[in-house]
């Protein structure tokens, strides 16, 4: 038999076999990760190519996070540079989302926190480096292909889903509002049963269409969701679960429901038992009149 | 005289790369670059330019880098093995002589592999209407002699290893040693006395190839292009640490039995 036989014979097989292998499928993280490595047991190809996704989109969200400072390395202060008194390098205060936590500073020390001379200052003239002290950031809308990309990549990275929509809801406009909301469905048919994209959703519709009453049924199914799990829930949900039960009480108390304030925040507080918003919220539910304002004013700023 | 010498081993090294079709490797490369970019435009790079432009000047530091260390790497001891060492020192040329023009034909093929992935990318990149700035004119200088001390760090480590383990450290180095500065910087405060002068010493011997990479200015926003001062730095850098690893490199060759 001539090669050029074979070789269509084998294309041929290879073929009828991936037009049948209907249920092969790659494998990426569950919806609800669990902490640690995720494990993608049925096939080795399979799992492979769901780490390669899993990884691509990890890494196209540490890009997204470099292109708002316009290439700036930034990394989390050490406690031995808070100790030392290192200042943070927080973003300057535009009235708009925060996009992270304030307690950064630039992988590139500045000269006089940096031993190496001229070695250090060539580098911060040859790099993307600048005094990051009240920076402002690129036009987040820059990144937005990006969480598209790696949300298409990776449908199950949630921090994905909300770091984009938040980055959406930056626009205070109705139309911001409405995009953002679009993203985070769009996330929550790909993730059912996450408590962050549901307290999202519920977050939003509160705060910005000033709606409680409709936000009320996804903060519901949000607090059910993570209440269920509440022993396995990764450290992300768990983190949303804990807003959850915060802004569903707020949203009982404005919709006058002392009763469900008090469901709420009881059994938000056998979960987290040191929540000091939770248990300020039960405290005035009990009280007609209560300092309502106050207590969201603490739950807005973490305090 | 010294500069004819140097010449016609340079040309023996590019015309060995061509012969084993390394820069047919780089074309290849630069096929495959193409290729991503036409898959980038399939989803469209509206809003992904400094993605696009990033993923760039990465693809073409790590290609150019593993191609000036794979070039670098084996070109003694293959000399060695395939005993067309002996009608070369054969010749009125010194065994410093031949490291220096073996040197500067390493670093020969890694500029024409490095220029040849730069014009692809600058093509597919043109093809989406993404330009960049003039800082891109010092990242390519930059970069060019980058790879000089990549070519320098890999030759002497050939000849203290074998080839394969010389090109595994060389890129180890090339691409390990700026996380290394980093972790050394941010340690040095929190360090003992002792560990400070560890510290202080290791990072002056260290390669700081990351001193050569302007590719974070380049294909981000309205970053300036960089003062003469610090190009002129890069060079003199470049030249002294290239004759150290020379010097290196000479020390173990000029007593080593053929």
């Amino acid at each position: 038999m001539k090669p050029g036989f074979w070789c269509a014979a084998a294309f041929a097989l290879v073929g009828t076999l991936g037009w049948q292998s209907v249920n092969v499928a790659a494998i990426t993280n569950p919806p609800v990760r669990i902490a640690g490595l995720d494990a993608h047991d049925n096939s080795a190809s399979a799992s492979l190519l769901g780490q390669f996704r899993t990884n691509i989109s990890a890494w196209l969200w540490v890009h997204a996070d470099l292109y708002l400072h316009n290439g700036v390395h930034m990394r989390p202060i050490t406690d031995g540079e808070s100790k030392a008194g290192v200042s943070v390098e927080d973003a300057a205060k535009d009235g708009k989302e925060k996009l992270h936590e304030e307690s950064l500073v630039t992988v590139v020390p500045p000269a006089n926190r940096d031993f190496r001379g001229i070695f250090g200052d060539v580098e911060r003239s040859v790099s993307s480096w600048q005094d990051m002290h009240q920076h402002a950031h690129n036009e987040p809308e820059q990144c937005l292909p990006m969480y598209r990309l790696m949300t298409w990549l990776d449908p199950q990275f949630i921090e994905g889903w909300t770091t984009g929509a938040m980055v959406f809801a930056r626009d205070r406009s109705p139309g911001g509002t409405n995009r953002s909301m679009e993203f985070l469905n769009e996330g929550l048919r790909a993730n059912p049963d996450s408590v962050d994209l549901l307290t999202e959703l519920g977050y939003m519709t509160y705060t910005r269409k000033k709606a409680p009453l409709d936000a009320i049924p996804w903060l519901e199914k949000a607090r059910d969701l993570g209440f269920s799990h509440r022993d396995t829930l990764p450290e992300n949900e768990r983190s949303a679960l804990e807003n959850t039960y915060r802004w569903l009480a707020l949203c009982y108390r404005d919709t006058d429901q002392p009763n469900e304030v008090r469901r709420v925040t009881t059994e938000g507080l056998k979960v987290f038992s040191d929540d000091k918003v939770l248990d300020s919220l039960l405290r005035h539910a009990g009280e007609k009149g209560g300092n309502g304002a106050t207590v969201a004013e603490g739950l807005r700023t973490g305090n | 005289m010294k500069f004819r010498i140097y010449r016609a081993l340079a040309r023996g090294v590019v015309l060995e790369s061509i012969r084993r079709k390394d820069l047919w490797v780089v074309a290849i490369l630069g096929f495959l670059i193409m290729m991503t970019a036409g898959v980038l435009g399939f989803f469209g790079i509206q809003g992904l330019q400094v993605f696009v432009k990033d993923l760039a000047v990465s693809v073409l530091g790590i290609f150019g880098t593993i191609v000036a260390v794979l070039t670098a790497s084996r070109m003694i001891p293959e000399e060695i093995k395939q005993r067309t060492l002996y009608p070369l020192l054969a010749r009125p040329i010194t065994r410093f002589d031949l490291l220096v023009g073996k040197l500067i034909g390493a670093t020969v093929v890694s500029w024409i592999a490095f220029l040849m992935l730069a014009a692809l990318t600058a093509l597919a990149l043109a093809s989406f209407h993404v330009g960049f700035e003039p800082i891109m004119l010092q990242y390519l200088l930059c970069k060019m002699l980058g790879l000089a001390v990549v070519c320098a760090l890999s030759l002497a480590l050939s000849l203290y290893m074998t080839p394969a383990a010389a090109a595994t450290m060389s890129l180890i180095f090339a691409f390990g040693s700026g996380m290394v500065v980093h972790a050394l910087t941010m340690s040095y405060s929190a360090a003992s006395g002792p560990a400070q002068f560890a510290i202080k010493a290791l990072n002056s011997v260290l390669p700081q190839f990351s001193l050569f990479d302007l590719g974070s200015r380049a294909a981000n926003l309205h970053w300036a292009p960089v003062p003469l001062w610090v190009v002129l730095f890069l060079l003199g850098y470049a030249v002294v640490y290239s004759a150290a690893m020379t010097l290196l490199a000479w020390t173990k060759f000029r007593r080593q039995a053929l």
